[in-house]
């Protein structure tokens, strides 16, 4: 099946601070060598640390920020202007109430899509209405403002403005960033409904562990503008093969007093991208890390099971991963 | 053994109409860390501010008390709320970028939360890179002559927390520390506060939404809903035998206690919210 949307050798480089006038500043590589594929249906996880590159490599496959190399295909074709995804693709955006205009009242905000790309709708009134309730919000709520919601409410009307054009692809930008765990289900629950009603494929960009477990078929994880482990989401979370993602899963805190944690699984933070590590860029902080891995930049191998990693040592390769691997660093094999 | 922190039927209202807090009991020992869990709205940080006298504009204590070592602070003079706030109570704020002036470096102004501890400006310095050493910051006489904007979210958070152990307050109230911190940061601050209670024998009062930070951290559990404390008890009993259908439905909708994974998450519906009001615990 061909994928919906497809990045092949992704890189995406911004403007280092320093120069004058414009003159002698550099490139920086803020994404290198990214390629990610999301299938019809199906919902792609992109996980990673505040600077790992997960939000910018969702805007570079919408073309919000312009790519340096690298090719996107969308439903198999090349895209060379992203004027062609823009009604098939939408992006929900990271702060719900900061992306709705506070001028805008609920039912004019949603329904701005069809304005802005010509689309008929019977009334502007019924398409909001419409809208409202497929995302579960009262129609009273058409003549509300932003800040007159709740998170909860808000990320429902990003969900509705989101689908008002009904995409193909929706990109979800920490969608339950802020709400408690009990409304955070319930936005999550929304969009798989939708994903089944309006036949979606979702790439959700967080640092929820714990969330995006439930919710993804596939996940990449990213460091520093780099994937460095991409596979099923259930064998990753089972059995990860990057140090980094390893760590990342032993660093969430476990609701169980009875299973408190003793020792740090990372320590240190993650290096600045005006400074990157020689060789693996996780060397610094890898509890694994040998000379090889301090000159030698491991690329991104694909290895059984539909999975990738980038690195010279992989974990849990030679044994199948069982589920108490789960979690617990010390049970991990090399 | 008499509590550090006592608080007896705390109400509290906003501009006359809503109850924030309705009666509400709390206690914090010396040496405990206790947390107080809830979601949004919830009133727990309404409580946390209360007891620093911090609370916002239109905000009133209607009824009850907080004691501070036996003696009412609700009832006390501004000044005095004032000497605690600094002596014997310090805060640790969600967000480490606006605790710190942004045109001070982070060295002055651990300088100058000292200002009523005895002692000369430069032991005051020595002071205040030692406890930035204390709390996990490498290159600490560097880092002190560095800007909040230089430092990363952690490290400004371990910054604040320096900040808040260098009067030695005998009370430590963290609002949500770890929740703008990504997950490596939040396990290692989670940890860096393990490591003080080691040889901070003050009380600690964790308020947050996150029940693992309450699990790996606190000896005792509040619980919050609705402006009232629904329950109370040792963390384990909270995690592993909760009697409030409140505290049973929130821990339920954690995804982080999903062992399999859900298509559909649990939520918390409108008609078991209805309910939670009149539950008395069992």
């Amino acid at each position: 099946m061909t994928p919906l949307i497809e990045a092949e050798g992704l890189a995406v480089n911004f403007r280092a601070p320093g120069g004058f006038l414009g003159l002698g500043h550099h490139r920086l590589a803020i994404l290198e060598d990214v390629s990610v594929s999301v299938r019809p249906g199906k919902t792609l996880g992109l996980v990673g640390e505040s600077g790992s590159g997960k939000t910018t490599l969702a805007r570079a496959l919408l073309g919000l920020v312009s790519r340096a190399r690298g090719e996107i295909r969308f439903e198999g074709r090349p895209v060379d202007s992203f004027r062609r995804l823009r009604r098939k693709t939408a992006m929900m955006f990271q702060d719900p109430i900061a992306s709705l205009s506070p001028r805008l009242a609920i039912g004019s905000a949603i329904t701005e899509p069809f304005l802005i790309h010509g689309v008929a709708m019977t009334s502007r009134r019924a398409a909001a209405e419409e809208l409202l309730a497929l995302v579960g919000l009262p129609k009273e709520f058409a003549s509300r403002y932003p800040h007159e919601l709740s998170g909860g409410q808000a990320r429902r009307a990003g969900v509705a403005r989101a689908l008002a054009l009904r995409p193909a692809l929706v990109i979800a930008d920490e969608p339950t960033a802020g709400l408690d765990v009990s409304i955070q289900g319930e936005i999550l629950n929304l969009m798989t409904r939708l994903k089944a009603e309006l036949s979606l494929s979702y790439i959700i960009v967080t640092h929820n562990l714990a969330m995006i477990r439930h919710v993804s078929d596939r996940i990449a994880i990213m460091y520093l503008g780099r994937i460095v482990e991409e596979g099923p989401t259930a064998e990753v979370f089972a059995g990860a093969r990057h140090p980094y993602t390893a760590s990342l899963i032993a660093s969430e805190p476990i609701p169980d007093p009875r299973r408190r944690r003793q020792s740090l699984a990372i320590t240190g933070e993650v290096p600045s991208i005006l400074r990157r590590p020689s060789g693996c860029e996780f060397h610094t902080r890898c509890p694994h890390a040998q000379a090889r891995c301090r000159s030698e930049a491991p690329s991104l191998t694909k290895s059984t099971g539909g999975r990738s990693v980038r690195c010279h040592f992989p974990l849990n390769e030679r044994f199948p991963p069982k589920l108490s691997d789960f979690g617990d660093k010390e049970t991990r094999q090399l | 053994m008499t509590a550090l922190l006592s608080i007896r039927d705390l109400t509290i209202d906003y501009a006359g109409h809503v109850q924030a807090v309705r009666g509400a009991n709390l206690d914090v020992h010396l040496g405990e860390a206790v947390g107080l869990v809830g979601e949004s709205g919830s009133g727990k940080s309404t409580l946390a501010s209360a007891i620093t006298g911090l609370l916002p504009i239109g905000a009133r204590i209607l009824g009850g008390d907080i004691a501070f070592k036996n003696e009412s602070v609700t009832s006390g003079r501004k000044q005095a709320q004032q000497i605690l706030r600094g002596d014997e109570i310090a805060m640790v704020f969600q967000d480490p970028m606006t605790a710190f002036n942004p045109v001070l470096t982070i060295g002055d102004q651990l300088v100058d939360f000292q200002s009523r501890m005895p002692g000369k400006a430069r032991e005051k310095y020595a002071r205040a890179v030692a406890m930035l050493a204390r709390v996990g910051i490498p290159d600490p006489a560097l880092r002190a002559n560095s800007y909040p904007h230089e430092m990363s979210g952690g490290m400004r958070q371990r910054a604040a927390i320096a900040a808040a152990l260098l009067v030695n307050p005998s009370l430590l109230i963290a609002d949500e520390p770890t929740t703008a911190l990504d997950v490596t940061m939040e396990a290692q601050i989670i940890h860096l506060f393990r490591e003080l209670r080691q040889d901070y024998g003050g009380g600690i009062l964790i308020v947050t939404h996150h029940l693992g930070v309450v699990a790996e951290l606190c000896d005792r559990v509040y619980v919050m809903y609705r402006g009232e404390v629904v329950e109370e008890g040792a963390v384990d009993d909270i995690f592993h035998e909760p009697r409030h259908p409140y505290t049973r439905a929130l821990l339920a909708c954690d995804p982080a206690r999903l062992h399999e994974r859900a298509g559909y998450l649990p939520v918390i519906t409108d008609a078991e919210r209805a309910t939670f009001m009149q539950a008395r615990p069992r």
